[in-house]
């Protein structure tokens, strides 16, 4: 009689040891889950930071486009002017900015064709096909090894 | 073990996604369409002439330079016998997937840092065996094993939870329009399993019809202005185009927004600037012959499964262009309220791939020992002037513990009342009561001297325990509330939208009431301060202060804030002032005179002495449980 209650309690034990067994591996799990989770928000964190500011830089490009689309029609017989002189240093500030960001503009022109930083939006119809880029249509620009914006180019 | 992850191979565009802690996550795309590496990527393969591979992003930004080495939408051929030639070389449509499913693979090796051979892959409804098979076998060249295919609709249906919908069988129609794709499902979800009944869709309908729509009238306006083409300048094109882009989108949460782009061009009277406004009203009505040839699917597919809009209890929407209002009235206009809601719309479909993955690969049942739910509603206590404070905001996830201190109200104040609340409203009186509890025999002392600590804490089966200790004598009460979450999804539903509803009232009336208990502050410091300053103030500050108290007094309990606000801050300016000349005549006379301040602050531990012998009696605890809501 004893023995059977030893056997049954042994029995109970066992189950509770393997129940509590897993519980135990169920919580390190979660709690290496939080840690593991943890590491990855500062990862993100990092990452982040470097995309506001290139999300942001991505934004402002527009204006740059604009600008250089507007200096690109400068009357001739204003060129020499003090204050277009003054627009057009606007353009180097803007420039310097870029720079002090690390952004640097992606070489387009006469540079083989590269799909990692060059579009195609067109191809010069020619026999002598080259695979070279013959205009720019929209600038790229990088942020480090990042590409910020593709160029957007015409081959040839 | 290796993650399984969620792959949707779509015509025009994949994605992949994966499942951490139980929410599904998507995998980014080492390169992409936005900034830091985008989710999704084109789903197009190239060969340069060189012989190099490309797939996704650099591919398609290729695809003009080398239109006979680059493939798009492989997926449309999936089982048949076509063969794409390229540069000399034979690739089968499943090669084709399988390129892409490679990039996947490895772009999921690199985030995760560990490697990845196990996927399920999503494909349409209407696949038959010959295109299902075919995608595995893409899978399996791309060394991925493919644990299982999942149609797209159940994917999405699985993003919106839609399989945990208990009772009753139900009809799920699930449109997908994607930028080139439309395709309209409807299935039956029972007993855990969602069937297909039907399936119709165009091949030739998307949102890329949508922006082309809205750039040539664009273009078509200016040409009517201006009376010149630019259809033909790239670099006019490129600027308008991307404007559009952005246009549409702004326009699916603002009614206007404009196209701005000066410089667009030039002819002989000088430059040319596009200056467009665009509303959304004009937008839909640009796009409303698009959305309207959706009609025929969707009715095509309901004739199929012999159903009409009211037998359809659920709508999943997938693809980007469902984000537009425009398409959602559209759906809504033929079933009603019956949309999902609360997934975005591009991702559903490999996140719902990955639910099926961590399904598949055995997570559910870590979570189901370990499955831990969060409280549906803000908890908190109600404080002065009525307000609720939250102490443990709502979607926290349990168990969880805070703890805050707070102060007694009135002067020789001996008992507080807990009053356990739950719900998003400032005020306690529109929010949930829970229960409440007295504190008492607290030891008398001036207002916002005693300190009680209020502790909620909610264990993992969500029952509320919340106790409240007279820092200064230990004495302790507590209450424990069994149902805190019983609340049924519509009831929480109700109180979430009341709360949004009544938004900015409540935010007026909490200001109130905020500036009132700040007025009642002020009165009784410059009160205080005038007592213990006695003769040291002159008498005709004395009485400068005295009349705004009166004056404060008056507007307290009014309804105009304004008033409130600008007594308030008289008093607070003038009392300041006087403290500033007591202090400066006190630097005169040259010996300071510090006897009021510590006076008052020996006041309280004289007071605390006392509270030692009703410390003496033991603590009563008292166990209250909740009361029967009215």
């Amino acid at each position: 009689m004893q023995e059977k209650e030893i056997k049954k309690l042994k029995k109970k034990l066992e189950e509770e040891r393997i129940k509590s067994q897993e519980h135990l591996k169920g919580w390190q799990r979660a709690k290496a889950d939080y840690i593991n989770r943890e590491k990855g928000i500062d990862r993100e964190k990092e990452s982040w930071i470097k995309f506001s500011n290139s999300k942001l830089i991505l934004d402002l490009l527009n204006f740059l486009d604009s600008f250089n689309q507007c200096l690109k029609h400068i009357p001739k017989e204003l060129k020499g002017k003090e204050w277009v002189q003054g627009v057009v240093q606007i353009k180097g500030q803007f420039e310097n900015f870029l720079k002090a960001h690390e952004v640097e503009k992606i070489k387009t022109t006469g540079e083989p064709f590269d799909p990692s930083c060059h579009e195609a939006v067109d191809r010069v119809s020619s026999d002598n096909f080259q695979n070279i880029v013959a205009s720019e249509v929209q600038a790229g620009y990088k942020m480090g090894e990042h590409i910020i914006r593709v160029a957007k180019v015409i081959i040839k | 073990m290796s993650k399984i992850i969620g792959i949707d191979l779509g015509t025009s565009n994949s994605a992949a996604a994966y499942m951490e802690a139980g929410k599904s996550k998507m995998i980014p795309s080492a390169e992409g369409t936005t900034v830091v590496g985008g989710k999704a990527f084109p789903s197009c393969v190239a060969f340069t002439k060189d012989g190099q591979l490309l797939v996704g992003e650099p591919a398609r930004r290729q695809a003009v330079a080398n239109p006979e080495g680059t493939v798009f939408s492989a997926k449309r051929k999936m089982g048949t016998d076509h063969k794409y030639k390229i540069f000399d070389k034979e690739y089968t449509p499943q090669q084709i997937s399988a390129f892409i499913l490679q990039k996947i693979k490895k772009d999921s090796e690199l985030y995760f840092g560990d490697k990845v051979e196990k996927a399920v892959i999503t494909v349409p409804a209407y696949f038959n065996d010959a295109q299902r098979q075919a995608t595995k076998d893409a899978g399996a060249i791309a060394g991925l094993e493919v644990v299982r295919l999942v149609n797209e609709p159940t994917a999405a249906s699985f993003a919106y939870g839609l399989d945990k919908s208990e009772g009753k069988d139900q009809q799920v129609l699930v449109f997908d329009m994607g930028a080139g794709t439309l395709d309209v499902t409807i299935m039956n979800f029972g007993e855990g399993v969602f069937e297909v009944i039907s399936t119709s869709g165009d091949t030739a309908l998307g949102g890329t019809d949508m922006d082309e729509i809205l750039v040539n009238d664009i273009v078509g306006s200016f040409k009517n202005e201006q009376g010149i083409d630019l259809s033909n300048d790239k670099m006019a094109m490129q600027r308008i185009r991307e404007a559009t882009e952005k246009a549409k989108i702004e326009l699916s949460s603002t009614l206007e927004t404009e196209i701005n782009l000066p410089f667009i061009t030039a002819d002989k009277q000088g430059p040319k600037h596009m200056l467009k406004k665009i509303t959304r009203t004009k937008l839909e009505e640009l796009v409303k012959s698009i959305v309207e040839r959706c009609r025929k699917s969707i009715e095509q597919a309901m004739k199929d499964a012999k159903l009409n809009p009211a037998s359809v209890e659920k709508v999943v929407l997938v693809g980007g262009p469902t984000r537009m209002p425009i398409v959602q009235k559209f759906i809504e206009n033929i079933f009603g309220d019956k949309v999902a809601r609360g997934v975005d719309p591009m991702e559903c479909v490999a996140m719902g791939a990955a639910i099926q993955a961590a399904i598949l690969g055995g997570e559910e049942e870590v979570k189901d020992v370990l499955l831990l739910d969060v409280t549906p509603l803000t908890l908190g206590i109600e404080t002065l002037g009525g307000v609720m404070t939250p102490l443990i905001e709502r979607n926290t996830t349990i168990p969880a513990e805070k703890s805050q201190t707070f102060s007694t109200a009135a002067n020789s104040q001996t008992s507080v009342e807990i009053h356990v609340l739950q719900g998003e409203r400032p005020m306690a009186s529109a929010n949930r009561t829970l229960g409440r509890f007295i504190l008492d025999s607290i030891p008398p002392a001036p207002r916002g001297i005693p300190q009680i600590e209020v502790k909620f804490d909610i264990d993992a089966s969500g029952i509320l325990t919340v106790s409240a200790k007279d820092k200064a004598t230990n004495k302790e009460q507590h209450i424990t509330i069994k149902d805190s979450s019983a609340l049924s999804k519509e009831e929480i539903e109700k109180m979430k939208k009341e709360a949004e509803k009544f938004a900015s009232e409540d935010r007026k009336q909490k200001e109130m009431i905020d500036i009132r208990n700040k007025a009642d502050n002020l009165i009784y410091t410059c009160e205080k301060t005038i007592k213990d300053a006695g003769d040291k103030i002159k008498p005709e500050d004395k009485k400068t202060v005295e009349e705004k108290i009166e004056e404060l007094k008056k507007v307290k309990d009014g309804q105009d804030l304004e008033a409130l606000k600008k007594v308030n801050q008289e008093l607070e300016d003038t009392i300041q002032k006087m403290g500033a000349a007591m202090y400066e005549e006190a630097k005169a006379k040259a010996g300071p005179d510090q006897s009021a301040p510590s006076e008052s602050k020996e006041g309280g531990p004289k007071e605390e002495d006392d509270s030692k012998k009703n410390d003496e009696q033991e603590p009563i605890e008292g166990e209250f449980e909740e009361e029967p809501q009215k």
